[in-house]
C-alpha cells in the first residue's frame, strides 16, 4: 500500500475544516490526508514526493461548458486574431493582417501532402485592418490545393478558386450566401451553414476531425494545460454510439489526462425523449472514474454577438440592417415544459443554453411547472451562458433551486461590442454578473465555451474578478467577484452543478486526488495577473500530468 | 433528425444535373409553426407516394411523435446529428442532404418538415446545393392560433417570419372556426404574404396534387394522345392538363408562364422548345426552366382557382 505525500508551497483546499495546507497524501488515486508533511508522512506507506515543494496545488479546475472539437480544431491551422495554445502547448500568436493570415497559411501549405485540402479555422474579419479577406488572396497561397477558412464565429467560411472547381461553387450556383465579386462570380465567401456546406468533401473532412479520438486526446491535453481535470463536453449533437464507444476508448486508457461528463442531447439524438432519458440514466449509473453522465443540454436560443438570442423589451440596441427583429428560437418555447418535465422526472440534471434573458424565462416557467406537478429536491437545473440574466431572474432561480453557469470569457472578448452593439452601455454592465448570483445566493460557475473562447479557468476567473474588455474598459465593476469566489466557481461551483461535488472540486479526504499545479497564489496575486500565473499542469487520480510545454 | 427512402424504385422525368444527366431531387420543405399540421400533412403526402419519395425530419425527436407519425415506410431510418448556431459546427441537414445524394437508386423527390420554430427559408437554401432542386416552400399556419400566436411576445415574430419563406401557404383547421375569424386569419396572411397564393385546409387536407404533379409526367408516355382536361379536387381548386407534340419557342414559353393569373398556385411541365427540351417549375411568384430529358409529349399541368386555370392554356396562337 503506497501513499504519496506530495508537499507544496501552499494548498488551497476549498474545504471549510483545512482552507489551506502544507501536503497532501494520496492512496489508490484519493486523498487520503491534508495536513503538514509531518502529519502526512506517518501514514502507512508514505513516500515523500517534493516535485511540487515550489508550487501551489488547488483542486483541479473544472469546466462544466466546453466542447470536445475544441480539440479537434486544432487538426486545422489557426489564424484567428487572438493568440492561443494549442493542445500540445505550442503557442500560436494572432493575425491581425492579411499578410500574417497568407503566410500562416503558406507554411501549413508546405507541410501538406500532395492531396490534402488545406483547412483553417478562427479568421476574424472585424479585426484585420484594410480590405476584406477573400478568395483570391487564399489563390495565393495555392492555386491548385482546396483550401477552407472557418471564420471565428461558424457562420462564414472563405475557400479559394480550387475548392470552387472542385466542388462545382460557379456563378450558376443559386445558394442563398454565396458571395459574389462585381463580375458576378462567387468570390470565395460562404455564408450560414446552407452554403458553408457546399465545400462538399472539404467541408465534411473539415467537420469530420471533430469526432475523432485524437479530438477526444487534444481535448483533455487542452484541459490538462490548463489546469482542469473534470471537462464537460456540453455538444449538442453526436450523442450516438458511435461517439459514446470512443469516448470510451479514450477514457479507459490510464493516460488519458482528464475526467470527462458527456452531456446528452435530444438534437441529433434518434429515438424519442422518454427513450433518450432512460438511456442517459442507464449510462449514468454505469460511469467511471473517467467518464460520466446525467446531464441532458438544450439550447433554446442563440448568441447575443450574432444577434441570435431572445431578448426582452427593450432587445437588441443597434443590430444590423437585416437582423432578425429579436433573434430565433431552437425550441418552440411552447414544447419546453413537456421537454423539461420529461428529463426532471427521470431524475436527470437539465442545463439549457439561454443567452438572451427572455428565453431564461421560457425555461425558468418550465422548471417551474415541472416542480408544480413532480416535486423534487437538489435536482440542480442549470442556466448556461446566463449573460443577460436579471436580478429578478436570479432571485427565480434562487427560489427553485437552480445553478447559473455564467459566460464570464464575454466579458474580454465581446465586451466592447455588447456595449457599443448588441445591448449597449447599461445592460452590457450588468452582463454575466457573477456579483448578483453570488449576492442572491445561488450555486454558479463560468465557462470558457471552448473553442468558441479558449479553454482555461485562470483566464475566466481573471474575467470574472477584474471585469475588464478586450479595449481596456472596466464593464460593471458592481458584478466583479472576489479571486476567492473566483476559485470556488472554477472548482466546487462547476462540480456542484454536474453532481459530482462528492467526488471533485475539493482537496478533502476520500475525494479523488485532482489537482491543478500553479506557478503562484490566486488569491494573493495581483487580480490583474490571475491570467498569466504559470500552469505547471494537473495531477490526476494522484498521477501528475504535466502540460504539453513541461513535457 | 432522420430521413427515410421509399422502397419503391421509380425514378422519373424531370430536370437533370448540367452535364451529368442525372435527374434532380425534387424538394419540398414543409414549414410552419408548432401544431400547424405539418406532419398530418406529410403522412397524407407519403401515403399517396407512387415514386420514390425521401423524408427528412429536421427536427430533435420532437417529444417521439413524429417519427412514430411517419406511415408506410420499410427504408432504413437514419439518424443524423443535428447543428447548432452557436456550440457545434456540425450542420445536421448538410449531411443529411449529402448522404440522400448518393443514395442509389435515387429519390427522384425529398419532403423536408421542417422544425416547429425553424425559417424555412434557411431550410430551403439547402435544396440549391448541387443533385437537388428546390420545387417548393409550403407554410402551414394554424387557423385557429394564428392570431393569438402573431401577437404572442415569445413566437410572434417568428410565426411571421416563417411567412416569408412560403411560395404557397395553406390556412389549416378552418373547420375549427367560423367564417368570420376564418376571413379574419386570412386577411391578416394575405397582408404578410401579398400575391402569393393561399389555400384554406381542414383537418391538414391540402390536394396531394399540389405535391404530385412530377407524377404525372412519369404516366405522359403511357397517354400520348394530345389533349386537354380539368379535374376537381378538394376545397373548391381545380387541376388541369394540356399535352401536344412538336416544339415551341422557348422565348414564348418563358413569356406565357411568367404572365399566369395569380389563381394558378402551380404549374409544372416538360416541355419541347426549339432550344431543346427544358422544366418550367412556376410556383406564387417564382418561375424555374431547366434543361431536361427528352420525353414523348410536351406536357403542362397546372393546380389552382377555378377560373384561373382555364386561362392557363398555352393555346396554339401564343405558341
Amino acid at each position: 500500500m503506497t501513499t504519496i505525500v506530495y508537499p507544496a508551497r501552499l494548498i488551497r483546499t476549498m474545504g471549510r475544516t483545512n482552507p489551506t495546507a502544507e501536503a497532501v497524501a494520496v492512496r489508490d488515486g484519493k486523498v487520503v490526508g491534508v495536513g503538514t508533511v509531518a502529519e502526512l508522512e506517518h501514514l502507512p506507506g508514505a513516500v515523500v514526493d517534493r516535485q511540487f515543494a515550489n508550487q501551489v496545488l488547488v483542486p483541479g479546475f473544472v469546466e462544466a461548458h466546453s466542447h470536445v472539437f475544441g480539440g479537434g480544431v486544432w487538426t486545422h491551422t489557426y489564424v484567428g486574431y487572438f493568440g492561443r495554445t494549442d493542445p500540445s502547448g505550442g503557442y500560436w500568436p494572432g493575425c491581425s493582417t492579411i499578410d500574417e493570415v497568407l503566410s500562416r497559411l503558406a507554411r501549413a501549405e508546405e507541410a501538406l501532402p500532395a492531396g490534402a485540402p488545406l483547412m483553417a479555422w478562427g479568421l476574424d474579419p472585424i479585426y484585420l485592418s484594410g480590405e476584406r479577406l477573400v478568395g483570391r488572396h487564399l489563390d495565393t497561397v495555392s492555386e491548385t490545393r482546396p483550401i477552407f477558412v472557418m471564420h471565428a464565429s461558424s457562420h462564414l467560411a472563405t475557400v479559394n478558386a480550387a475548392l470552387r472547381r472542385s466542388e462545382g461553387i460557379t456563378a450558376a450556383s443559386t445558394t442563398p450566401g454565396v458571395v459574389r465579386d462585381e463580375h458576378g462570380e462567387p468570390n470565395g465567401e460562404l455564408q450560414e451553414p446552407a452554403a458553408i456546406s457546399l465545400a462538399g468533401d472539404v467541408w465534411k473532412r473539415f467537420v469530420g476531425e471533430f469526432g475523432t479520438d485524437e479530438a477526444k486526446w487534444s481535448f483533455a491535453r487542452d484541459g490538462c494545460n490548463n489546469g482542469h481535470t473534470l471537462l464537460a463536453d456540453l455538444g449538442a449533437s453526436g450523442f450516438t454510439e458511435r461517439q459514446l464507444d470512443s469516448w470510451r476508448r479514450v477514457t479507459e486508457d490510464p493516460a488519458f489526462p482528464a475526467r470527462i461528463l458527456v452531456a446528452a442531447s435530444p438534437f441529433g439524438s434518434a429515438g424519442s425523449v422518454e427513450e433518450l432519458a432512460a438511456q442517459v440514466v442507464s449510462l449514468r449509473d454505469q460511469s467511471t472514474e473517467r467518464l460520466h453522465f446525467g446531464v441532458i443540454k438544450l439550447i433554446l436560443d442563440g448568441s447575443i454577438q450574432g444577434f441570435t438570442a431572445r431578448l426582452n423589451w427593450p432587445f437588441y440596441f443597434d443590430p444590423p440592417a437585416g437582423a432578425d427583429p429579436n433573434g430565433l428560437w431552437l425550441i418552440p418555447p411552447e414544447q419546453m415544459p413537456e421537454l423539461v418535465s420529461v428529463f426532471h422526472r427521470a431524475g436527470l440534471t437539465v442545463h439549457c443554453h439561454c443567452n438572451g434573458d427572455q428565453a431564461v424565462d421560457v425555461f425558468l416557467d418550465a422548471v417551474e411547472a415541472a416542480l408544480a406537478t413532480h416535486p423534487r429536491a437538489d435536482h440542480r437545473h442549470t442556466v448556461q451562458h446566463c449573460q443577460l440574466t436579471t436580478a429578478a431572474q436570479y432571485r427565480r432561480m434562487a427560489a427553485l433551486g437552480m445553478c447559473a453557469n455564467i459566460f464570464s470569457n464575454h466579458i474580454f472578448y465581446w465586451g466592447d461590442q455588447h456595449r457599443q452593439f448588441t445591448v449597449g452601455p447599461e445592460r452590457a454592465a450588468a452582463m454575466d454578473a457573477c456579483g448578483t448570483a453570488e449576492a442572491l445566493g445561488i450555486s454558479y460557475s463560468f465557462h470558457s465555451d471552448s473553442p468558441v473562447t479558449p479553454l482555461g479557468h485562470l483566464q475566466v476567473m481573471w474575467c470574472a474578478v477584474n471585469r475588464q474588455t478586450a479595449s481596456g474598459f472596466e464593464l460593471g465593476a458592481e458584478e466583479r467577484i472576489s479571486a476567492a469566489s473566483a476559485l470556488y466557481a472554477a472548482t466546487l461551483g462547476a462540480a456542484h452543478q454536474l453532481k459530482l461535488d462528492h467526488l471533485v472540486g475539493s482537496i478533502e479526504v476520500g475525494k479523488y486526488a485532482d489537482f491543478a499545479v500553479l506557478d503562484d497564489d490566486p488569491l494573493t496575486v495581483d487580480p490583474s495577473q490571475l491570467r498569466d500565473i504559470g500552469v505547471w499542469g494537473t495531477v490526476l487520480s494522484g498521477v501528475p500530468q504535466p502540460a504539453g510545454a513541461n513535457q | 433528425m432522420s430521413f427515410a427512402v421509399s422502397a419503391e424504385p421509380e425514378p422519373g422525368a424531370g430536370a437533370v444535373v448540367p452535364g451529368a444527366g442525372m435527374p434532380l431531387i425534387e424538394t419540398v420543405v414543409l414549414g410552419g409553426y408548432l401544431g400547424a399540421g405539418k406532419t398530418t400533412l406529410l403522412n397524407d403526402i407519403i401515403r399517396g407516394a407512387d415514386h420514390r419519395t425521401a423524408v427528412i425530419v429536421n427536427d430533435f425527436g420532437a417529444l417521439g411523435i413524429d417519427q412514430h407519425l411517419i406511415e408506410r415506410f420499410d427504408g432504413t431510418t437514419v439518424t443524423l446529428a443535428n447543428g447548432c448556431i452557436c456550440c457545434s459546427v456540425a450542420d445536421g441537414l448538410a449531411a443529411a442532404l449529402a448522404d440522400l445524394n448518393e443514395v442509389r437508386p435515387r429519390p427522384s423527390r425529398l419532403l423536408i418538415e421542417a422544425s416547429g420554430v425553424a425559417d424555412p427559408s434557411s431550410v430551403a437554401a439547402y435544396a440549391h446545393r448541387p443533385g437537388f432542386h428546390l420545387d417548393l416552400v409550403v407554410v402551414l399556419v394554424d387557423g385557429e392560433r394564428f392570431a393569438a400566436q402573431v401577437n404572442d411576445p415569445l413566437v410572434g415574430d417568428a410565426v411571421v417570419g416563417q411567412l416569408r419563406a412560403a411560395d404557397v401557404v395553406v390556412i389549416n383547421k378552418i373547420d375549427l372556426i367560423g367564417p368570420a375569424q376564418r376571413d379574419a386569419v386570412e386577411a391578416q396572411v394575405r397582408t404578410l404574404v401579398a400575391d402569393r397564393p393561399v389555400i384554406m385546409a381542414e383537418h391538414g387536407r391540402v390536394p396531394v396534387e399540389l405535391f404530385d404533379l412530377p407524377d404525372r409526367f412519369t404516366a405522359t408516355p403511357a397517354q400520348p394522345e394530345p389533349g386537354e382536361g380539368t379535374a376537381l379536387l378538394v376545397h373548391g381548386l381545380e387541376s388541369w392538363h394540356q399535352q401536344w407534340s412538336g416544339p415551341i419557342g422557348l422565348e414564348a414559353l418563358t413569356r406565357h408562364v411568367n404572365h399566369l393569373d395569380s389563381g394558378v398556385i402551380r404549374l409544372k411541365g416538360i416541355v419541347e422548345t426549339d432550344q431543346g427540351w427544358v422544366v418550367v417549375h412556376r410556383v406564387g411568384e417564382r418561375t424555374t426552366l431547366s434543361d431536361a430529358r427528352p420525353v414523348e409529349a410536351s406536357c403542362l399541368v397546372a393546380i389552382g382557382h377555378p377560373g384561373a386555370i382555364t386561362e392557363t392554356a398555352l393555346l396554339p396562337e401564343r405558341r
